[in-house]
């Protein structure tokens, strides 16, 4: 089943002379429960393609739709409503806040939501995170690593329809990066969740079901590596 | 290559905050400009009115009449004394050419050319008299008819005036205006404003003829000078005295200009014991607005704004400075991490703020004196007519013009004051920043915490996640919130203390200026007021006619007793006595024990006022008082409400002509111990029976004088006040036994007109300018008198204060709010990105507004309460125990106004943030 659809993306940065092109005529589709890597060089528009498939940023041309809704034509209030029910987003950068504990990062979309707090749920996650002895320590207490998976956390906490991760390794060592990989990966494998992942690395990049190889902000490559949920072909 | 890579970068960062530095830069220009309007406007307005007062009453700062040449010497010896003229009191001579039969004389004086000067003589047509012989007249003799102009000779016969009195049966007769008193067969030299009386059956006017003569030949008329006095018998007319003359006179009159810097505090003491029994006047206002007032006032008060207000503008300017540097520490801590870290000292480091401070501070300087003058320039063209009606000198004041008083010292001063002020913000962040190391610096964690923290579920269930969120960010993020917390207190804490602070000054103003002493009774309520001499047929006809009249709209008939009675001196209090004691004290410059306080304060009674109010009224004030209004009635049992508060003060009491050592205002909380249902012994002279009668009078209630004001205001007095009914007022009449037409209680009819067209105040008026009317039509204008006036200004400047201070604390606040707002960017665009609606990330900055707000109401209670104690305390030190308001309303206004201020700007600022790009702000701090 088809969860993700992109048609014709574009987006332009600046006008005139400071014109930059980051994206040209995207298109491609994700099934339900695939795990994606995206990978190309810098700057050839993976991460900007991936915040317009999270609805934080917006394409100059082309539409997503996520489970048959175009995101980018819902109003503002829709759309962040959208966002914390059907996307989980993690970045490089881990962007958590500070001000708030490991749990309440963890949470903070579904409370966003007015739902009230699913305390199994939450300790099931802690636990897979690793962070049953780090829950009420806030951010800056905390390692890269562990900052990673909070944020994973907070991004699976939701059953989003899609999981978007702007290299999620990019700031961590071989082995936390590796444990975040292994976290992710056990999310798509066992809960069926749709990931979409931008790498550098090409050992991540090749455990993904598929690989989208972007430069210059288009698709050169569109390669499946493995039966979705399954072993290598 | 960049000489100073420290300041360069600096420099790039401020011009990257456009509106930081803007804001930083308005702050430290307007505390500038504030600082410019308080020092030079200060000279500016007092100059000004220095220059005016010159123009109304001379230039000349003391005269002293009739003295010798040993008088003369004395002052001539006196270091402080710039310039002398002479002038001399000629006499009387007949002036025949009168156009007013009560004015029947030329009161003829010689100026020296310095006196005719000095003295702002102006001529309205012909020339100066240049040589004796010669002389100029008065405009008011032609304006009441004379039959003169310039050129015609007159022929003076001189001579002095003086009375004998003729009326065998009468005690004494009573001269109030000229200070005079009167014995049958006695004969007193009168002054020469003194007016003319026809034959009565009182007294007798004798003419002394001095044997000098004069022909004379007037040259000019004058305008009518200020001295002048309209009810005068005689018209004025100045010849010329030559210095020959003047030296070899044996009595004359001396005007002195007094070298101001030089003056011994002391100064009207020395001259007066010089002129001894001579008459000798001040120009006080004159002296006032040199800011050398006899007695000080102006110059306390003047000190005291001064310094109240420059201290004031130093803590708002700091702490909005210092809160600039303070929000841009974490991005100046970056770069300078990262200058530190390929090695800038720490020197380097804190010259970033210097540098910053000092950079700003150089344009500001003339962009902030340069609008401080201009605005001073602009307040004074708008003030000069209320200036001018400081002094009733409206038409001087269109003929002064408005000139600036810019002095090196003040501007030196300004610059001075502006720059310790800005080092002073600038040296704490400075300091911070010097001391800490590279990596913190890069880091920008210089909050270090160890503690965790459980997830706040209370506040989730009660609030919501916006209202957790709120939470969470004031508990956990306390360093961020304090600049914001700071702002909000230091604003609602300058608003309440200047307002505090202009309402101490207004009541000092009030009480140390406008001190009469007398419980005054004002009702802007009401259009005019009838006085009558008594309850006469003819007066209670016209008021019954007046009640009557449809362009009436409402009436009150009062009666007034001031001073009609006496009491023994222990109907007034402890408080009172330990008033009038330090008074004397003040004055005699001593300490006094009780028996010398008794000595020195000899009268056995003291007076006791009365105030007859209307049934409906009587029970409005009985309610007030918590008294019986039946009990009031009641004719048998004579009652009366009292007036509990009093003040006293050592204007109101001057011993002898003595100066107190220093100005002392007393307010008394309880004028009389006695209580309710105690008996005032009051007595009353009885004209039939010529002696006093006792009449005593029960305590029915106290009241305030606030407790009074509805549609009247009570000022304070420093003597009781008993707030009879009428069957009371009736008693004491008849008690009294008071003449129909000349009652002990003096009625009082005040009305109000609803617009209706009627004749009634024209006939009122009529009837008044009847010479055989024994009432009065007076019209409850607002009278500006110098007093009022000088309140009105301060009220108006310390207004512009107000408004100038706290536009320097919303600059603040507003730099706090942007900055928090602005340094939340990347923690605000990922709730938007975790599904943060606007309403709710709206709703989660009200909350911590809201939080925000109660800690800075908190902090700011605290500060206010310690600096207004601060401030009565030194009031009470200065100046007396002034009671002064405390500022409720202003207060409540100021919390209302952070409270809105504060969510505006935080809504504002919001607005601002979520037009910039989401995936920019999650990105931007990272990159």
């Amino acid at each position: 089943m088809e969860i993700l659809r992109c048609e014709n993306l574009s987006k332009i940065y600046g006008s005139g002379n400071a014109c930059v092109k980051a994206l040209d005529g995207i298109s491609f589709s994700v099934e339900a429960g695939e795990f994606v890597s995206i990978v190309g060089p810098s700057g050839s528009g993976k991460s900007t393609l991936l915040h317009i498939l999270g609805g934080v940023d917006k394409p100059t041309e082309g539409c997503v739709r996520i489970g048959g809704t175009d995101i980018h034509k819902l109003s503002e209030n829709k759309l962040a409503i959208f966002r914390r029910r059907q996307i989980g987003l993690v970045y490089q950068f881990y962007n958590l806040l500070p001000v708030l504990n490991v749990d309440e990062n963890i949470v903070l979309p579904h409370l966003l939501d007015g739902r009230p707090l699913d305390k199994e749920r939450l300790d099931r996650i802690v636990e897979q995170m690793g962070l049953t002895d780090r829950r009420n320590n806030l951010p800056g207490q905390l390692s890269g690593g562990q900052q990673q998976r909070v944020s994973i956390g907070r991004a699976v906490y939701n059953h989003p329809a899609i999981l978007l991760a702007d290299e999620p390794t990019g700031n961590l060592d071989r082995k936390n990066g590796e444990e975040i990989i292994r976290i992710l990966k056990r999310s798509n494998r066992s809960q069926k969740q749709t990931l979409l992942l931008i790498t550098h690395d090409e050992s991540i990049a090749l455990q993904a079901d598929r690989m989208l190889s972007i430069e210059d902000g288009r698709i050169t490559r569109d390669e499946r590596i493995r039966m979705t949920g399954g072993d290598m072909p | 290559m960049r000489r100073n890579i420290v300041y360069y970068v600096t420099r790039q960062y401020m011009k990257r905050n456009k509106k930081r530095t803007a804001v930083t830069f308005l702050g430290i220009m307007l505390m500038v400009l504030l600082m410019t309007c308080i020092f030079v406007g200060k000279d500016t307005g007092i100059g000004y009115l220095e220059q005016a007062s010159s123009l109304k009453d001379g230039k000349w700062h003391v005269s002293m009449y009739g003295i010798g040449e040993k008088e003369y010497e004395e002052v001539l010896s006196l270091p402080y004394v710039k310039e002398t003229a002479v002038s001399a009191y000629l006499g009387n001579t007949m002036f025949d050419q009168s156009g007013n039969k009560e004015r029947p004389y030329l009161n003829v004086k010689s100026y020296t050319g310095k006196c005719f000067d000095w003295m702002n003589i102006s001529l309205v047509e012909g020339r100066l008299p240049e040589r004796e012989g010669e002389l100029l007249i008065s405009r008011s003799a032609l304006d009441d008819g004379g039959d003169i102009s310039a050129g015609d000779r007159i022929d003076a016969e001189f001579f002095r005036r003086s009375i004998t009195g003729i009326d065998e049966e009468a005690k004494e007769i009573v001269f109030p205006f000229s200070g005079l008193t009167l014995t049958c067969g006695e004969t007193i030299e009168v002054p020469e404003d003194f007016p003319f009386y026809e034959e009565n059956t009182s007294f007798r006017e004798n003419k002394e003829y001095t044997g000098e003569t004069e022909r004379y030949q007037i040259t000019g008329i004058m305008e009518t000078p200020s001295y002048e006095q309209g009810s005068a018998a005689g018209y004025t007319a100045l010849t010329f005295l030559s210095e020959e003359r003047a030296g070899t006179m044996e009595s004359f009159n001396l005007s002195i200009i007094l070298d101001l810097e030089k003056l011994p505090e002391d100064y009207t003491v020395i001259l007066r014991e010089i002129a001894g029994t001579h008459e000798i006047d001040f120009n006080n206002y004159l002296l006032v607005f040199s800011a050398n007032s006899s007695e000080g006032t102006i110059n306390i008060i003047v000190r005291f704004m001064t310094v109240l207000f420059t201290a004031l503008i130093m803590i708002c300017s700091i702490l909005l400075i210092y809160n600039v540097f303070h929000m841009s520490f974490q991005e100046r801590s970056r770069y300078l991490g990262m200058l530190c870290s390929v090695g800038a000292t720490g020197r380097q480091k804190r010259s970033s703020i210097y540098f910053e401070a000092v950079y700003l501070l150089i344009f500001a300087l003339p962009a902030g004196i340069l609008s401080g003058i201009g605005i001073i320039l602009l307040a004074m063209k708008g003030l000069r007519p209320l200036l001018g009606g400081i002094m009733g000198l409206e038409e001087i004041v269109e003929k002064c013009p408005v000139s600036i008083s810019v002095s090196v010292e003040n501007i030196l001063l300004v610059i001075v004051i502006s720059t310790m002020t800005v080092l002073l913000a600038a040296w704490l962040p400075a300091r911070k920043i010097g001391r800490i190391g590279p990596i913190e610096c890069i880091r920008g964690n210089t909050e270090r915490r160890k503690r965790g923290y459980a997830m706040n579920l209370s506040a989730l269930r009660r609030w919501g996640a916006e209202g957790m969120l709120a939470k969470n960010t004031l508990a956990r993020q306390r360093r961020k919130t304090r600049a914001m917390i700071t702002a909000a207190s230091v604003f609602m804490v300058i608003l309440v203390v200047t307002a505090f602070g202009s309402g101490a000054i207004h009541q000092i103003m009030h009480e140390k200026i406008d001190d009469r002493g007398m419980l005054s009774v004002s009702g802007e309520q009401y259009d005019y007021t009838l006085f009558g001499n008594g309850l006469t047929q003819s007066y209670q006809a016209v008021v019954q006619e007046i009640r009557q009249d449809p362009g009436v709209e409402k009436t009150v008939l009062w009666g007034d007793g001031t001073y009609a009675g006496e009491v023994p001196e222990e109907v007034y209090g402890r408080e009172y006595w330990e008033a009038m004691k330090d008074i004397y004290q003040l004055n005699y410059r001593k300490e006094l024990s009780d028996e010398e306080f008794k000595e020195l304060y000899p009268w056995g009674t003291h007076v006791v006022n009365l105030l007859e109010v209307d049934s409906d009224t009587m029970e409005k004030f009985a309610e007030a008082a918590g008294a019986g209004a039946e009990e009031l009635r009641d004719a048998s049992r004579p009652s009366a409400i009292v007036i509990k508060d009093g003040a006293v003060s050592t204007d109101r009491y001057t011993i002898w002509g003595m100066e107190p050592e220093r100005y002392r205002y007393y307010h008394i909380e309880n004028l009389t111990d006695y209580r309710v249902g105690d008996s005032i012994p009051v007595s009353f002279y009885n004209e039939g029976k010529e002696q006093k009668i006792e009449y005593p009078i029960a305590i029915a209630g106290f009241v305030k004088p606030e407790q009074l004001g509805e549609d009247s205001s009570f000022g304070m007095s420093g003597e009781l006040w008993l707030i009879i009914g009428e069957e009371t007022a009736e008693g004491i009449r008849a008690a009294a036994d008071s003449r129909e037409d000349d009652s002990v209680i003096k009625p009082f009819l005040r009305f109000k007109m609803n617009g209706k067209e009627t004749d009634i105040i024209d006939r009122l008026t009529r009837l008044c300018d009847n010479e055989d009317a024994d009432m009065m039509l007076g019209k409850m204008a607002y009278i500006e008198t110098l007093a009022s006036s000088l309140v009105r200004l301060a009220d108006i400047l310390l207004g512009c204060f107000v408004v100038l201070s706290s536009l320097i604390c919303l600059l603040n606040l507003f730099n706090s709010v942007k900055g928090w707002i602005t340094g939340r960017r990347q923690e605000l665009a990922i709730l938007q990105s975790a599904g943060m609606t606007g309403g709710q990330m709206r709703k989660m900055l009200l909350f911590e507004c809201a939080g925000i707000f109660v800690k800075a109401v908190f902090f700011a209670g605290i500060l206010c309460g310690l600096m207004i104690y601060g401030l009565q305390k030194s009031v009470d030190m200065i100046f007396g125990n002034i009671r002064l308001p405390l500022p409720i309303a202003g207060g409540a206004a100021a919390v209302l106004l952070s409270a809105a201020v504060l969510a505006g700007f935080a809504l504002y600022s919001l607005s601002g943030e979520r037009r910039v790009n989401l995936f920019e702000s999650i990105r931007g701090e990272n990159i």
